[in-house]
């Protein structure tokens, strides 16, 4: 593990959230999923396009316990962690950067999990890192406006990246489709995927 | 749609501090008005509790709070398993149940709250925890006793 002066929070480009914004500009309310922490910010940025937040905090829950192992899959249980609640629809679900602290196969369960949550049209947002290495935990962001996150970093500590490739995410995310993607000039690549459906998307990749 | 969201610095009419105690009366003149009720920190009461005033809660409550038109204050020292119906509820201990505010809903620094929140305004500060759905949606959408047990967002499915 690398060690770096605790980082400050840093406010950079969001061009993903502003593609996010755009789609749901006229959308008459909609109900939105964030996996990350309560910020009072962002839940008042929300309210101009909502009627509800589901906040899961997931981030409270890493790392992921071993009670939560589910032995006859090669993922978490999912719903023991987040434990959704039955019937709910989302429109847009924020995973921000927490696809970067699981392998592909989690990655896989997780999206499969939260299909159960999505109607035809459902925006997932999250972020990967292509870097060398990235934050050694989970980053909180906060929407300082529609282009722009701070990152709120958690720690000092650095660890490698796991780099996911596109490919390997599309195929992943089997129903989901990119919508965009945008590379920004620090190593972060933004994604917007949509769910179509059941019928697995073919994606642009 | 949800109105704006209260500053997180936000100074809310809340209950004060439960140490500010009134000057005794001088014998024969009519008793002091409290401002609030205090359910002080080695109190455990497990039912329903509801009143005409304005409570904080330092002690334990297993059960429903129903104070619609006052201010409910849950204090550091507050460890609530209830749903709690108030006109301004702020959360600096910690709660277990929905919250349904008919005007306000304030999560504290200090606040944990696992439920969901129902109410005109939230304010969630910095360092809270927060586990649940928020409604900011109109109010007769929104204080429904009964309603709790209600799946999140439950008529919006295809």
């Amino acid at each position: 593990m690398i060690r770096r002066p605790h980082p400050e929070p840093v406010v950079q480009n969001s061009l993903g959230l502003s593609a996010l914004c755009r789609r749901l500009e006229g959308s008459g309310g909609c109900n939105i999923l964030d996996l990350g922490p309560a910020r009072g910010s962002n839940v008042e940025f929300w309210s101009r396009f909502c009627g509800s937040i589901y906040i899961a905090d997931l981030y409270s829950s890493m790392p992921l316990p071993e009670s939560v192992a589910d032995p006859d899959l090669p993922w978490p249980n999912w719903d023991l962690i987040i434990g959704l609640p039955q019937g709910c629809r989302f429109d847009v679900i924020l995973a921000w950067d927490l696809l970067n602290y699981f392998e592909l196969s989690a990655v896989a369960g997780l999206v499969d999990y939260l299909t159960r949550f999505c109607r035809p049209g459902t925006a997932i947002f999250f972020l990967i890192f292509d870097l060398r290495e990235m934050p050694e935990e989970i980053t909180a962001y906060r929407i300082v406006d529609e282009s722009h996150l701070r990152y709120e970093y958690k720690s000092a500590g650095m660890r490698t990246c796991p780099r996911h490739q596109f490919r390997a995410l599309a195929a992943a995310m089997r129903n989901f489709q990119t919508a965009n993607s945008f590379r920004l000039r620090n190593g972060v690549i933004e994604y917007l995927f949509v769910y179509g459906g059941d019928k697995p998307a073919a994606g642009l990749g | 749609m949800w109105k704006k969201s209260e500053p997180e610095t936000l100074n809310p009419p809340s209950v004060p501090a439960p140490q500010a105690q009134p000057a005794p009366a001088p014998r024969g003149s009519a008793p002091p008005i409290r401002e609030h009720a205090v359910i002080g920190p080695t109190i455990s009461i497990k039912g329903d509790l509801t009143g005409e005033e304005d409570l904080l809660i330092e002690g334990r409550v297993d059960g429903k709070i129903e104070l619609k038109r006052h201010c409910v204050t849950v204090g550091k020292n507050g460890r609530i398993k209830a749903d709690i119906y108030g006109r301004i509820i702020t959360v600096e201990g910690t709660v277990e149940g929905n919250l349904y505010g008919e005007e306000q809903m304030i999560v504290r620094q200090s606040g944990t709250v696992h439920g969901n929140i129902v109410a005109p305004r939230v304010a969630l500060e910095d360092g809270s925890n927060f586990k649940g759905s928020i409604d900011m949606s109109p109010k007769e959408k929104t204080i429904a006793p009964g309603a709790q047990d209600k799946p999140f967002m439950q008529n919006k499915a295809p």
